[in-house]
């Protein structure tokens, strides 16, 4: 089966600096891939270049078989390439509302109505009593689900989550965890970067370790953290797995 | 459907207001202030379109004004044309002027965008001085185009231009409004408030923020026609990045995300000097204190005020 997303040899630098790459990486259609690794592992550049909101210094991203290196981010995003963001989730000084408007226009409806809001809205499990206030003003988890909800209403191929449950309280990480359930049911691929590994591996397909820019390794997720190296990279120590 | 078309009758009816006011028999001072303060609130509402929705600022806003004003006056000096066929080179050089004034914002962003604009406000300035034998170098143009029509009517005198003035504001306020209420206004919101996010919807952050450059560069070049036409007499020294610091006061004090904002703030800025006999040097000075206050105690403007008071009241009643 041919890959929904790749890149070959991808790779950033910055002022000369590696923070990126090599890395040959791949997600098949449906297919839910997390991605682990240290803080200052590449990962979010590994998001930014693969998105288009940074350009590559070497390599090429393919988007089933296509080259879009070149492309810009919002075409990307109009091919089926979404994304979320650590800290800017959403449009603060707009009402909920209107943000889910604009990710309406964006995948071409019409109807703007609050009958056409409030799927993107329950799909994320976000109530309905929240339309009129100012996202700005929602609670952090709300932020996140928001955000969410934006992405998914253009009905992406695939979207990649850039620690979907950073800084959540455990309700609102189990409405994450049920959203994202529901994505791999609706067939929709996802990449996921996260630290939380007990809500993490539950979702994957496979797990992608990021250290130094590079994939370290990659496998099942109940496998991966059996390895020492792996544990070596991302914990610090060697010897934990033998403890 | 009321709930739709009541901010569309709200404008009607400002108009209808501000159409009434020679009825007052005020005097010509009166009237010819009253005609500068609809002119700057057409040119401030440019402005505030670009900077309250899309989040764009740009300090060569009054450059642009310029243009459409050095259109009118050449059209009218070199070309004979009138107050109606040199509209649309008054209106086009400024919207091109706008978009390509938005050209460097692909590359650059936020206040390093803001000193651009105004070095390329400043460069103008200096292009008007030194295309003589076009602009009139210093010493600028002074176009006395004679009676002027439109639609048949004749524009006489002071209160005839005041009319005119005051209805091409209707129609400008009207497609602004349209405009913010348009999903296209929503994509210029959401570029205000999230660029990144815009983008990864698949919003044309570029292309977006190109046209609305153009239009507010077509209202500034609108206003810049009307103002010609209203001094007749024009020269560089009008429209230095000073007077786009006047726009940006007025659309501060009215309130940037308000649509009549500008309308408030410009009728403040000429009326309030005139009204309190200050001296433009101390008018300065208070203009500089207002800013500052309405900075530090209503960001939102004299508009948002109203909006605040009755927010504090419900959080007031919610409490007791």
């Amino acid at each position: 089966m041919s890959a929904l997303l790749s890149t070959q040899a991808l790779s950033k630098h910055f002022d000369g600096v590696r923070a990126l790459g090599p890395v040959d990486f791949r997600v098949d259609p449906g297919e839910i891939v997390g991605i682990i690794g240290p803080n200052g592992s590449g990962k979010t550049t590994f998001f930014n270049v693969v998105t288009g909101f940074m350009r590559p210094t070497a390599g090429r991203v393919f988007w089933q078989g296509a080259d879009i290196t070149g492309v810009a981010a919002h075409r990307r995003a109009r091919l089926g390439l979404v994304r979320t963001f650590q800290e800017k989730m959403v449009f603060p000084g707009t009402s909920v509302r209107e943000n889910a408007q604009l990710a309406l226009i964006q995948r071409g409806m019409r109807d703007l109505s609050d009958a056409a809001v409030a799927p993107a809205l329950d799909y994320v499990g976000l109530p309905l009593r929240t339309l009129d206030q100012q996202a700005g003003d929602l609670s952090w988890g709300q932020c996140r689900l928001l955000g969410m909800a934006l992405g998914l209403v253009l009905k992406p191929r695939i979207v990649l989550l850039d620690e979907p449950f950073a800084g959540l309280n455990r309700i609102a990480a189990a409405l994450v965890t049920t959203m994202l359930r529901r994505l791999k049911h609706d067939g929709i691929g996802g990449v996921i970067v996260e630290h939380e590994m007990s809500l993490l591996l539950p979702l994957c397909d496979r797990v992608v370790v990021f250290a130094n820019g590079q994939i370290l390794a990659e496998g099942a997720s109940e496998e991966i953290l059996k390895r020492d190296d792996v544990r070596a990279a991302y914990f610090g120590v060697e010897t934990l797995a033998r403890d | 459907m009321l709930s739709r078309i009541a901010p569309y009758l709200g404008v009607i009816a400002l108009g209808g207001f501000a159409l009434l006011l020679p009825q007052a028999q005020l005097s010509g001072q009166v009237m010819s202030l009253a005609t500068g303060a609809v002119i700057y609130s057409i040119a401030a509402a440019g402005l505030g379109f670009l900077w309250g929705q899309s989040g764009q600022l740009t300090l060569a806003h009054s450059s642009v004004f310029g243009i459409g004003a050095y259109a009118a006056a050449v059209g009218a000096k070199h070309f004979g044309l009138d107050f109606v066929t040199a509209f649309p080179w008054s209106i086009g050089l400024s919207l091109v002027a706008g978009a390509l004034i938005a050209l460097p914002s692909l590359r650059t962003s936020g206040h390093y965008f803001v000193i651009l604009t105004f070095a390329v406000g400043e460069v103008i300035t200096v292009i008007e001085m030194r295309l003589e034998s076009i602009t009139g170098g210093v010493n600028g143009i002074t176009a006395l185009p004679g009676a002027q029509t439109l639609f048949g009517l004749r524009i006489g005198g002071r209160t005839d231009y005041y009319l005119v003035v005051v209805g091409f504001a209707v129609v400008v306020f009207l497609i602004l409004l349209a405009l913010i209420r348009s999903r296209w206004g929503i994509l210029l919101r959401g570029m205000r408030e999230n660029e990144d996010l815009s983008r990864s919807l698949g919003v044309n952050v570029a292309l977006h923020r190109l046209i609305a450059f153009a239009l507010a560069g077509a209202v500034a070049g609108l206003a810049g026609h009307l103002y010609m036409y209203f001094v007749k007499s024009i020269a560089p020294e009008s429209f230095t990045s000073h007077l786009s610091i006047i726009f940006l006061l007025v659309v501060l004090l009215g309130g940037k995300t308000f649509l009549l904002g500008p309308i408030i703030g410009s009728v403040v800025y000429v009326f309030v000097p005139e009204f309190l006999g200050l001296s433009p040097v101390r008018s300065q000075i208070a203009f500089g204190v207002i800013l500052v206050i309405m900075i530090l105690l209503a960001p939102g403007g004299l508009m948002s005020l109203p909006g605040r008071a009755m927010a504090r009241l419900r959080a007031r009643k919610k409490t007791a």
